[in-house]
């Protein structure tokens, strides 16, 4: 997943930036408005974390700018002025949810995944798919129940084509979305990813998780369920 | 102080006319004296005698004509008295030679007189001379009825007049105070707050006052969402350190490989993290204290459909599981006193403890005739035994959604700065219903 976050205070968007990274997401940061915009509408990003009060384009003017040039994806406020009519305010602009300064981290990741499911239309923070199921609150994935080891690029690969499920996602979508730019990896390594996933969560070859559509990409194969028990 | 000035006026006209009128008799009967003088002969060259027929004034010569006359000799024998006399008058007062008495005698048996008198000499060829006195009377009924005719006239002319002059002064004022009666309403319609400035259409006198009270409520305004700004300034320069603080400390971890150290990092943590939240509610507190003072007269009565309809719109982007079924049924002519950030922050907290505590569906209705808001749901309801402690600042019923609980205590602060009221009841599908009512 690829998050924008536009935080004027240096130390606040680096405390954010991190703790996202920590959470395998790939990070846009932008301190002002103007760059922030330029990010938002240039960039594959997935979810925007906008601070109302920023130098140059405001938080409201940024969301309301963004959502003009039918940018879809969720945004998140922070916003230290915590009253409702502010609050009204940047949700008809254009946001999908408010989080009131101060603010603790694990909740700003409660907000942001909240917010990821709900734009893939999920209602639980576990994806199931039959035999297969992704927790993307404790980043834990399961076959038949039983925890399958993977490394960081290989949970965010499979989250992303979870939370999308059913849509092909071609490769360069794919890299967008899980690499920032100067660490985007040569499309081959993609392939890697894929196949070891392939072999970590369908050993005997009976689950056939990834379909891969030659020359357009990626889809999850798995039919989605509720969750039956959350 | 019309009273005061007629009552000098009718005293000061009364005591001069009385005067003269005195003046005038003086001058009459020192005529007469006069005249009875030039009538008067001596008779062989002993006594004086008065010829009646060339007396002065014809009333002499009249009984109880009120006018009447004598002359005394010497020794106080009487030598002639007119024939107007009929009871004894009053006796005289013995003078030097040539001087006159002029004086009002209040008689207790007969009528009160009025008396000139003057003693002369005639000096006999001889050389002899004869003293006597001309002594005349008059009633003083004539000039005191006069004077009263006078006093009543004068004091019903002063009566009327000063009644005149009240109603004269009475409409003046009634008429230049109109335009003052006026701005008084539109003060009143300004503080009920059906009115946001004065009408600037008054006498050119007034104009100064009306455009100084406009500034003044503009002004007013202005500082007034100035100092609001600034609160909302204050809180963002404020609250963005502290989740740096408060992040700060709950990420920082300690050194595994130094046990002292680790438990040292761990205590600091600990205290940034109980500073950090006593920083914070001491900030939320004061700052929602300082906010909440807005003049009635600033908040003019508003629908709160409006207020209503944005709030749930966005919780409904808010909540999704499960998301809320809002049923507005308010009345669309009841309205409220209380500014749009006010009005939104006391029914974005009610509606959001709805939402946060499961409730699928939330109707919103009046009571006009009391002047109430219901919000009623279908969510746990509040617990019974601790009513009266959720609308206390910090308490929450359970602690299954995020937040300070300070939601339903600071829309009760809310209510009752504006005097109103907020209160807890159950819905009548056993869930919570939310009474705010409005003063």
């Amino acid at each position: 997943m690829r998050a924008l976050v536009v935080e004027d205070e240096q130390t606040l968007r680096e405390q954010i930036v991190s703790t996202l990274r920590e959470h395998e997401y790939a990070i846009d940061s932008a301190g002002d408005g103007d760059e922030g915009l330029y990010l938002a509408t240039t960039m594959p990003i997935d979810i925007a974390i906008i601070d109302l009060g920023l130098p140059g384009i405001d938080g409201l003017s940024l969301i309301k700018k963004l959502r003009e040039k039918e940018c879809s994806y969720p945004v998140l406020i922070l916003t230290a002025r915590d009253n409702w009519q502010d609050k009204v305010e940047g949700l008809e602009a254009g946001a999908d949810d408010y989080l009131a300064k101060p603010f603790h981290l694990e909740e700003l990741m409660a907000r942001v995944r909240a917010l990821l499911r709900r734009s893939g239309g999920w209602s639980e923070s576990q994806l199931h798919f039959g035999r297969l199921i992704i927790d993307t609150r404790t980043q834990q994935v399961s076959v038949d129940k039983k925890l399958v080891e993977l490394t960081a690029y290989e949970y965010r690969v499979l989250s992303y084509l979870g939370t999308h499920a059913g849509n092909v996602i071609s490769k360069a979508k794919l890299l967008d979305h899980l690499y920032e730019e100067e660490s985007s990896p040569d499309p081959n390594v993609l392939e890697v990813f894929i196949k070891r996933l392939r072999q970590k969560l369908d050993k005997d070859k009976t689950l056939k998780p990834i379909e891969t559509l030659r020359g357009r990409g990626y889809r999850l194969a798995l039919v989605r369920e509720h969750a039956q028990d959350n | 102080m019309l009273a005061i000035f007629v009552l000098l006026t009718g005293l000061s006209v009364s005591y001069s006319v009385e005067k003269r009128a005195e003046t005038a008799l003086f001058d009459r009967l020192q005529g007469l004296v006069y005249g009875i003088l030039g009538a008067t002969e001596i008779e062989d060259e002993q006594r004086p005698v008065v010829n009646e027929l060339a007396l002065p004034d014809t009333r002499l010569n009249l009984t109880t004509s009120g006018l009447y006359a004598e002359v005394i000799g010497n020794g106080g024998a009487q030598l002639w008295e007119s024939k107007s006399t009929s009871t004894p008058l009053p006796t005289v007062a013995y003078s030097p030679i040539g001087e006159w008495i002029f004086e009002r005698i209040d008689q207790q048996e007969n009528k009160d007189v009025h008396r000139m008198q003057m003693a002369t000499v005639w000096e006999l060829e001889s050389g002899e001379e004869i003293p006597f006195i001309v002594h005349v009377v008059a009633d003083a009924d004539l000039l005191t009825s006069q004077l009263r005719r006078f006093d009543q006239t004068l004091w019903l002319s002063l009566l009327a007049s000063a009644i005149g002059l009240l109603l004269l002064q009475l409409l003046i004022l009634n008429r230049s105070l109109q335009p003052l009666r006026h701005i008084g309403l539109e003060l009143d319609e300004i503080e009920q707050g059906s009115r946001e400035k004065l009408n600037e259409d008054v006498p050119r006198e007034l104009k100064p006052l009306a455009n100084s009270i406009n500034l003044l409520l503009v002004s007013e305004k202005n500082r007034h969402q100035q100092y609001r700004h600034l609160l909302t300034d204050l809180a963002h320069s404020l609250k963005t350190p502290l989740s740096v603080l408060k992040n700060l400390g709950a990420a920082t971890q300690p050194d595994k490989n130094a046990a002292q150290s680790a438990s040292k990092t761990t205590q600091s943590n600990k205290i940034i993290n109980e500073q950090t939240i006593q920083m914070q509610s001491t900030v939320d507190r004061y700052l929602q204290r300082a906010a909440m003072r807005t003049p009635q007269y600033l908040s003019k009565p508003i629908s709160p459909i409006p207020v209503i309809n944005k709030l749930c719109d966005s919780l409904v982007k808010i909540y999704r599981d499960p998301e809320p079924d809002f049923q507005i049924q308010i009345d669309q002519d009841f309205q409220v006193r209380l500014a749009d950030i006010d009005l939104y922050e006391v029914l974005g907290n009610v509606l959001d403890n709805a939402c946060k505590y499961g409730a699928s569906s939330i109707i919103l209705s009046t009571d006009t005739n009391n002047r109430h808001l219901i919000i009623d749901d279908d969510g746990p309801g509040f617990p019974q035994d601790s009513r009266s402690m959720l609308t206390e600042r910090g308490v929450r019923a359970d602690l299954t959604s995020e937040g300070q609980g300070q939601g339903l205590a600071a829309a009760m602060q809310l209510m009752q700065s504006y005097g109103g009221a907020l209160n807890l009841d159950t819905s009548p599908s056993n869930g919570a219903r939310v009474i705010l009512e409005f003063s």
